[in-house]
């Protein structure tokens, strides 16, 4: 189990170096989710599954696919096919994938050859975390809700589309 | 099994080890935010800042109060405010990239009509935002 910390924390180092090294946002974008993936695992080794599978739905997968939307529509233009195929040549993807097969094989080494009790340690069960979110730390959920209204109202006032006769188009 | 090896797998992490992986990606995350042009990577930057953030909470919570739970509802609030973050970013970006037509951080140092020339979809929008800005002005000179 320590071992699979040290691998996972070395994946997260190497892949958060790629991000920012990277000069091709899709290229740093492949190792952004790898980095958010290793994140995961540590997490899980940290003794907190919930916000392991949190991180993996909302960060690799909602917040990612909107980074995906947003590169793909600020690369409109005649040079789009030819980006296309670039995008996903096998040295796009290589590094990546190299680093994503090194977690899965920790993750199955978890399931199933790992150390399952660890010394005793606490795991932070989904369902405590849920009576204390709507327990003492319901008016922070309240507040971010609020918070997340506001990104919505904002998101739809900024990227909605104008008319040359500056009125909105009506959906 | 190589010595080295076997002493880092015997060695058990503690709250030292923890925290040096947060502040590396931490670093990293800072370096990127700092060095990029393109905006789209400066808010990947940010994302990385933000991750290491929450993982610092969830291992103080092991370490310092591991009975409770605390630690990891401040992870699930950090997620949420990186996610209003990201739509309300994406959404800037998007509507910059129609109207100047890129997203080099380099190129929005103005506030007011940009002068450089670029061809694409930026030209058409600009032609939008001056038939508006028209329209504003004649609204409110007199």
């Amino acid at each position: 189990m320590n071992a699979v910390f040290y691998i996972a924390a070395a994946v997260a180092a190497v892949s958060t170096i790629m991000v920012v090294s990277r000069s091709n946002a899709v290229y740093s974008l492949l190792y952004l989710i790898v980095s958010l993936l290793s994140v995961a695992l540590i997490f899980f080794v940290l003794g907190a599954p919930f916000i392991a599978a949190l991180e993996v739905i909302i960060y690799a997968g909602a917040i990612m696919v909107l980074f995906v939307f947003t590169i793909m529509m600020l690369n409109l233009g005649p040079q789009t096919a030819e980006q296309e195929r670039k995008w996903l040549s096998g040295r796009a993807w290589a590094g990546p994938s190299i680093l994503v097969a090194i977690l899965m094989a920790e993750m199955l080494y978890v399931l199933w050859g790992g150390d399952h009790q660890v010394e005793g340690r606490h795991i932070v069960e989904p369902k405590e975390v849920s009576v204390a979110l709507y327990g003492p730390y319901v008016m922070i959920v309240e507040l971010s809700s609020m918070l997340l209204l506001g990104g919505l109202v904002a998101a739809y006032h900024l990227g909605r589309r104008v008319h040359g006769d500056g009125k909105e188009q009506q959906p | 099994m190589n010595p080295l090896i076997a002493q880092i797998a015997a060695h058990s992490p503690g709250l030292r080890d923890w925290l040096a992986l947060t502040s590396v990606i931490f670093s990293i995350g800072l370096y990127g935010l700092l060095t990029r042009r393109n905006a789209v990577g400066i808010l990947m930057a940010v994302e990385l800042m933000l991750n290491s953030a929450a993982m610092n909470f969830v291992i103080f919570n092991r370490f310092c109060l591991p009975a409770r739970m605390d630690g990891s509802v401040m992870a699930i609030f950090v997620i949420a405010v990186a996610a209003a973050e990201v739509v309300v970013g994406m959404a800037i970006f998007v509507a910059l990239y129609r109207y100047r037509g890129t997203v080099d951080v380099n190129q929005m140092n103005t506030m007011q009509d940009p002068v450089i020339s670029i061809e694409g979809p930026g030209d058409f929008n600009r032609e939008v935002m001056k038939n508006i800005n028209k329209q504003y002005k004649s609204r409110h000179d007199h």
